[in-house]
């Protein structure tokens, strides 16, 4: 088979070029022409060969993108060899100093660093469902996905106390305050859901009110109490993380 | 910093477009650190590091642009919820694949709300990656650029100018030249044109 013969006109459906009489007659053509189907399907497998070199050129700029920014937050500099010995030597002292001064020298990590490593905003998925009919909760679900936070709050702030979903409301209502950056009215919010009775919130809830009592800081007593005690409690959800924070903290 | 801002219809477009202008979509997504610091936080707080975050972060990307360009993006979430939601899924699939299940995630998923979109993630098998780097590999360097860039909705001019070729209808000719060599190798190998349709 020549495939010449054929190229160009595949080449012109697949582009959309064709005009619609063309496209139709091709298309017939196809049915009864074996040659030309076979070359059109060669056409069509050498194109998902070409996707996978495609994904396979991204994934080389994402991974040249990625070492450009670490050379550019590393300086960059082009060093020759004798100097690069020196300062690895060098280097390789104060590691040494810093590895034994490492208590006294070390900062924690900031409670903005603490919180950004720890807090999970939900996700789409996460708030999916309950047998809820469209209303606030729902709508404000949908906001708080789409990251339209004002509307969030405004949709979970009309749900008002006493109604049987308020606890849910106002959980979810502190994850739109911290998606503003409004922290100390996320903290009352998530308080309400960690002193509540409904166990689905309450654990998610106390968490998440450490989370932005740590990110408000500095942290109290009453909240490292808290935070200690999830640590200790091996039911806890947030048992692991609690302890990585008060170990970094120290 | 990148000047250029986008609107989720207007990156949809530009990915979808091709040329320089996916690339430049691209690397915006690329460049919103917030984002990726948002996929490496959820890996590492999921028994993965900073490297398995990065990677993943990556990854989400391709499939990402796969994708939006496949159609498969229906544009009902915003593009970035929508690009976290991928790395997730992806790092959730591995871990899956490792048996070291049970991830921390302060808020566990739900019931099924139908109406919010949810990525769509073809998984590459490794014999499929095999099959089509092998084909790929019958390419020269050039040709290879040169039908890739073309895949991408590079222009021939853009073609022309990027690769330093001497002008457009030379850019048209090799690309005619090579992509008939592709379809040729495939013919004379119908060994191998079976493996890909039972991968594909």
């Amino acid at each position: 088979m020549k495939l010449e013969n054929y190229y160009d006109r595949i080449d012109q459906y697949h582009a959309g070029e064709l005009s619609t009489g063309d496209r139709q007659s091709f298309e017939r053509e196809l049915g009864s022409n074996s040659d030309l189907r076979q070359a059109e399907e060669l056409y069509r497998l050498s194109l998902s060969a070409l996707d996978y070199g495609v994904e396979e050129s991204l994934r080389n700029d994402l991974k040249k993108w990625e070492q450009e920014g670490n050379r550019a937050a590393s300086g960059g500099r082009i060093i020759s060899l004798r100097r690069g010995i020196f300062i690895l030597s060098a280097a390789a002292a104060v590691l040494l100093l810093v590895f034994f001064a490492r208590p006294f020298l070390m900062p924690a990590p900031s409670s903005d660093e603490l919180f950004a490593s720890y807090y999970e905003a939900p996700t789409e998925s996460s708030m999916r469902g309950g047998a809820v009919p469209q209303n606030a909760l729902t709508t404000g679900k949908t906001a708080l996905a789409e990251e339209s936070y004002a509307d969030a709050v405004e949709d979970f702030a009309r749900i008002p106390e006493g109604d049987p979903l308020y606890v849910e409301a106002q959980f979810y209502l502190g994850h739109a305050l911290v998606g503003l950056n409004n922290f100390s009215a996320a903290k009352k919010a998530f308080e309400i859901a960690a002193n509540s009775n409904e166990s689905k919130f309450k654990e998610k809830g106390e968490w998440n009110y450490i989370l932005a009592c740590l990110k408000l800081g500095p942290m109290d007593a009453a909240v490292e109490s808290k935070l200690k005690t999830i640590a200790q409690n091996e039911n806890s959800s947030f048992a692991k993380e609690a302890r990585e924070i008060l170990k970094k903290m120290k | 910093m990148n000047a250029i801002t986008y609107t989720n219809e207007s990156l949809v477009a530009a990915i979808k477009n091709g040329g320089t202008v996916r690339q430049t979509a691209i690397r915006w997504l690329y460049d919103d650190k917030e984002l990726q610091q948002r996929v490496v936080s959820f890996v590492r707080n999921n028994r993965g590091n900073q490297e398995d975050g990065t990677d993943m972060f990556h990854e989400g990307i391709i499939v990402l642009d796969r994708n939006i360009r496949e159609d498969k993006f229906r544009g009902e979430a915003p593009v970035k919820g929508y690009l976290y939601s991928i790395c997730r899924f992806l790092w959730m699939n591995q871990m899956r694949k490792q048996e070291r299940v049970s991830l921390v995630d302060p808020i566990k998923p739900a019931q099924e709300e139908p109406d919010l979109e949810t990525p769509e993630v073809t998984f590459r098998t490794e014999e499929r990656k095999n099959l089509l780097s092998h084909l790929l590999d019958q390419l020269g360097e050039q040709c290879r650029k040169v039908l890739e860039m073309w895949k991408l909705s590079y222009s021939m001019a853009e073609i022309a100018e990027t690769l330093q070729l001497s002008n457009e209808a030379n850019a048209r000719k090799i690309k005619y030249r090579c992509h008939l060599a592709l379809m040729e190798f495939l013919e004379k190998n119908p060994g191998m044109v079976k493996q890909l349709k039972d991968v594909l």
